[in-house]
């Protein structure tokens, strides 16, 4: 009788711990933990002229990482122009630099870029679609209108969102994983 | 000079009054009272002795006091309910304190125990004072986890992060200045991080003690705010198998959670206990009044072992514990940046509401804890013990953002992985040097290894060393009870990381002493008196030393400072107690004093990244000045009627610049009435319940630091039913909570999520107990 129970604990034990142990670790490695990470250093814009196609690349970056210096080019354009942009975001820390575009097309459904003109003489439009039909913003048009030069702002927003968080034409969903702003001057 | 002259009569006569008769000499008697299957504390036990006017209770030590008993032999008597009652003769003064050992009902009537020792081993050393949870009350305020069983004590408040995850505030401190122990071991995990909830099964804890203020002493440095000791069921010492299941319903979140505890004792001299227990645990989103908090679903499994094995003079004790945990995230609370959160502020609502549910989206955290304790206890002579304890903890916490990686081949992976390895050895010598003093002479030592990956960086790899050695000695007379300790610490502490942008290879060493003094009244009618004087020291953690990024839920750039000195805490605590059958009052009054307190401090310049500009906070120290107090009283009137309130107070400044510290809990106000019905054929302690929370806005802030004002007061009002139903032997334990009762939509300033979505509306709770025995006990 004694012993019966005796076992019966144990085995109960064995039993149970080994569920509980097995059901986690899914880690198959404890200490080559990799520390890989990740950073975006740069956004550039490429302007191509559809009049000429002369193509101009304006960039926004900070290669050391956050809190670091910034360098952001000032984006000019002609008058009176209209110009295919496209996008691109960088990891230029690494050697040769990441170009995580492909992967921003990839899981299009997963994020957005939104374009804020600072000054009405530079009209943002035709945001590129995803699979879903839904604005993506890889590509889009700018459009520069008449009457001599001018300063102002171009503020490319990247918004991230999740099947919890999904994606809406309302720029203040999801959330945010660049957000710059360049200088523009139209002359 | 007439004035003085009545003063001091006045004075004369008080001083008389307090003097025992010279005449006539008396004696005390010190009685504690034990469940003698358990050997669990019995908390209001009615103890007489004959010739002495009052009844007595125990308190939640199962101890009282009578003093003033003349010489020679006195019978006593204790009854409590549910137990066989035992009188025993003693004699004054060569017996003067006793221990007894009561049986309940549900068993036949075995040896009842009544020790006469002198030296009665205490089921808690400190003379500090400790707040209390035992298991019925455990029992009855088990929730959603395990910080907030503790907010039953007067005090204690609640750092939360949605309705998943909370943190236990003990006045005003929290994280890393509050240790807890489970199962006898300091809990090894990410403490740091305000969102790092303590890694405890709630449905192990059945007794719960706190202790309110530095206690360093004891437990090792950092616990300067106070220290939390969570303690298992006891082993079964009676032979046979017995267990009980527990079942608990949530309506706010859906939730169901079910424990299972078996427990046995075997072999001829019943050597060997055991106890299984495991537990698991669902929930989906929790809601506020208005709208589902989408995301804060919650699914858990955990499960211990422990045996033990007394041959002779040595006790043996093997403990292992899993808890393992996935716990969603608010989804509204992650936050891309400043204008992200500067949107959120504005709604009145979260922007995301979406459809109840189980799942858990990101973001989340995946904890899992592995403790693994083995304990040797030498009982060298009858009053002295060496207490060996060695532990392992494994504590994995993964962390998962929004945001996911670009990159194709880090892109499933957690932001944080952050797997802390630690082990612990104790050593202690329990003695008795003369014949009213005791003492503890201890050292201990712990390994501590921590492995930082994922995509974002939030600490460094760190290997920490420390080593301590400490002394108490208690001396014990009549009426007083006089302790004082010492303690000396050294924590090694290498910091490395090899992140692009975070790069760094650091060693500190600090050390230091602290000491405490507690000196304990014991006066008439159960009233009393514990002052202490305590010190108390912790090294940065972690983060304040090297943290260097974003902190998603907050949308703030941290910046660690490596330069950072220990903080230093002196407090001062008295409390005023009297335990009696139908009343308890207890007043607790404290001042805490921390040099180089560590605080984030904002920095006026933002961080600006490619994400835009963060407001940035940088670890930095003041001198930090806690005042309080903690006040509560319970009285029932006319055996049926019960009432009770809970005072908290707490005034936090910081001493350096004269402004009020920020998140400092709220001063509160808890009143309760209830009726307690008589016992019928099957339902026995069958008691109603309503209680008012009022929690006022926290109106000590600095303006323009937090991102929104305190939000204002708020009072919730709650409903509590409970009965025990006879079922053949046992009894079954059946409760119904009604929380929020008005559906009431609130903020607390302790919420961290506060500024996204208000906290959780409605609840009703059923729990139910069902003990069982697997094998009748036989006869002894």
């Amino acid at each position: 009788m004694k012993k019966q129970h005796l076992l019966f604990i144990l085995a109960t034990c064995i039993a149970i711990s080994t569920l509980f142990t097995s059901c986690k670790d899914d880690h198959d490695h404890d200490h080559d933990h990799d520390h890989e990470n990740e950073l975006i250093t740069a956004v550039r814009l490429t302007f191509t002229n559809t009049a000429n196609n002369t193509v101009r690349t304006f960039k926004w970056s900070q290669p050391a990482g956050p809190g670091t210096a910034i360098t952001t080019d000032t984006i000019t354009l002609p008058v009176d122009s209209t110009f295919n942009v496209s996008v691109v975001l960088l990891d230029e820390s690494k050697s040769p630099a990441m170009d995580v575009t492909p992967e921003i097309r990839k899981y299009g459904e997963e994020h957005q870029f939104f374009y804020t003109s600072g000054t009405g003489r530079l009209v943002i439009s035709n945001r590129d679609n995803d699979r879903k039909n839904m604005p993506l913003g890889l590509a889009f048009t700018a459009q520069t209108s008449a009457n001599g030069s001018i300063l102002g702002t171009l503020r490319c927003v990247l918004k991230h969102y999740t099947s919890a968080a999904p994606k809406s034409t309302d720029p203040q969903a999801g959330s945010t994983d660049a957000d710059v702003t360049f200088p523009v001057k139209i002359q | 000079m007439k004035y003085l002259f009545v003063f001091c009569c006045l004075l004369l006569s008080a001083f008389l009054q307090a003097q025992p008769a010279k005449n006539n000499q008396t004696y005390v008697l010190k009685v504690w009272v034990r469940d003698s299957i358990t050997h669990q504390p019995l908390t209001a036990a009615s103890v007489t002795v004959k010739g002495h006017r009052h009844l007595h209770a125990t308190n939640e030590y199962g101890f009282t006091l009578f003093d003033s008993i003349r010489a020679g032999e006195v019978k006593v008597q204790v009854t409590n309910l549910g137990y066989h009652s035992v009188q025993a003769v003693v004699n004054v003064p060569s017996t003067d304190q006793i221990e007894v050992f009561m049986c309940p009902e549900s068993y036949h009537l075995h040896e009842t125990v009544i020790m006469n020792q002198r030296n009665v081993d205490d089921p808690t050393f400190s003379t500090q004072h400790k707040s209390v949870i035992n298991a019925e009350q455990a029992d009855k305020s088990r929730g959603q986890n395990i910080s907030e069983m503790l907010t039953v004590i007067n005090g204690i408040t609640l750092l939360n992060s949605g309705p998943n995850i909370a943190k236990p505030v003990i006045r005003g401190l929290h994280s890393n200045r509050v240790l807890m122990l489970n199962a006898g071991v300091r809990q090894e995990g990410q403490n740091w991080g305000a969102e790092h909830g303590p890694e405890i099964d709630p449905f192990v804890a059945n007794r719960v003690e706190v202790i309110k203020g530095a206690s360093a002493v004891e437990f090792g440095a950092e616990a300067i705010g106070g220290v939390i000791k969570i303690s298992p069921r006891d082993y079964r010492n009676e032979r046979g198998m017995c267990g009980i299941l527990q079942i608990q319903g949530l309506s706010n979140n859906m939730q169901g959670a079910v424990s299972l505890t078996a427990e046995g004792t075997h072999l001829k001299h019943n050597q060997l206990s055991w106890r299984l227990q495991g537990s698991l645990r669902k929930a989906g989103d929790s809601r506020t009044p208005d709208y589902i908090i989408s995301n804060t679903g919650l699914s858990d499994r955990n499960f211990s072992v422990a045996t033990a094995y007394r041959f002779k003079r040595v006790h043996t004790e093997l403990y292992y514990s899993k808890f393992y945990s996935q716990m969603g995230i608010f989804i509204g609370s992650h936050m891309g940046n400043a204008d992200d959160l500067q949107a959120a502020l504005k709604r009145n609502q979260p922007l995301v509401v979406n459809p109840f549910t189980y799942n858990i989206d990101r973001p989340f955290q995946q904890v899992s804890h592995d403790l693994v304790s083995m304990k040797l206890t030498w009982f060298a002579t009858d009053n002295s013990r060496l207490v060996f304890h060695q532990s392992y903890q494994r504590n994995m916490r993964e962390e998962y953002d929004t945001d996911r990686p670009f990159n194709q081949a880090i892109r499933n992976r957690p932001a944080y992985d952050l797997r802390l390895y630690s082990l612990n050895t104790d050593i202690k010598w329990e003695h008795e040097l003369l014949k009213h003093v005791k003492g503890k002479l201890g050292i201990s030592f712990m390994q501590q290894q921590n492995d930082a990956a994922g995509v974002a960086f939030i600490i460094p790899d760190f290997n920490v060393r420390t080593a301590g050695v400490y002394l108490m000695e208690k001396w014990e007379h009549e009426n007083w009870i006089l302790e004082a300790g010492l303690r000396y610490d050294m924590r090694w502490l290498d910091a490395n990381s090899t992140r692009r942008f975070n790069e760094l290879d650091e060693s500190r060493t600090f050390s230091n002493f602290n000491g405490i003094i507690s000196l304990v009244r014991l006066l008439p009618r159960q009233w009393i008196i514990t002052a202490t004087s305590s010190t108390g020291w912790r090294a940065p953690a972690i983060n304040e030393l090297f943290s260097n990024g974003l902190h998603a839920a907050s949308a703030t750039y941290e910046i660690g400072d490596k330069t950072l000195k220990p903080e230093q805490s002196l407090m001062l605590d008295a409390v005023i107690k009297k335990e009696a059958k139908t009343c308890r009052i207890e007043i607790g009054i404290y001042s805490h004093y921390i040099t180089d307190f560590i605080y984030q401090r904002p920095n006026r310049q933002p961080t600006l990244t490619i994400r835009g500009a963060f407001p940035t906070f940088q670890f930095s120290q003041t001198n930090a000045w806690l005042n309080g107090a903690d006040i509560s009283a319970d009285k029932i009137w006319f055996k049926h009627w019960q009432t009770g309130m809970a005072l908290s107070y707490l005034h936090a400044n910081d001493a350096t610049n004269n402004e009020p510290l920020i998140f400092m809990p709220a001063n509160r106000l808890r009143l309760q009435a209830g009726y307690l019905l008589n016992d019928g054929k099957r339902l026995t302690q069958t008691a109603v319940e309503l209680r008012g929370n009022y929690v006022m806005r926290q109106f000590r802030f600095v303006s323009g630091i937090d991102y929104a004002d305190p939000p204002p007061a708020y009072f919730l009002l709650g409903f509590h039913v409970r009965t025990h139903i006879k079922v053949s032997n046992n009894s079954w334990m059946l409760s119904m909570d009604l929380h929020n009762l008005f559906n009431t939509s609130y903020r607390d300033y302790l919420s961290r999520f506060r500024y996204f979505t208000d906290d959780t509306g409605f609840n009703l709770v059923l729990r139910l107990s069902v003990p069982f025995s697997l094998s009748t006990p036989e006869k002894q």
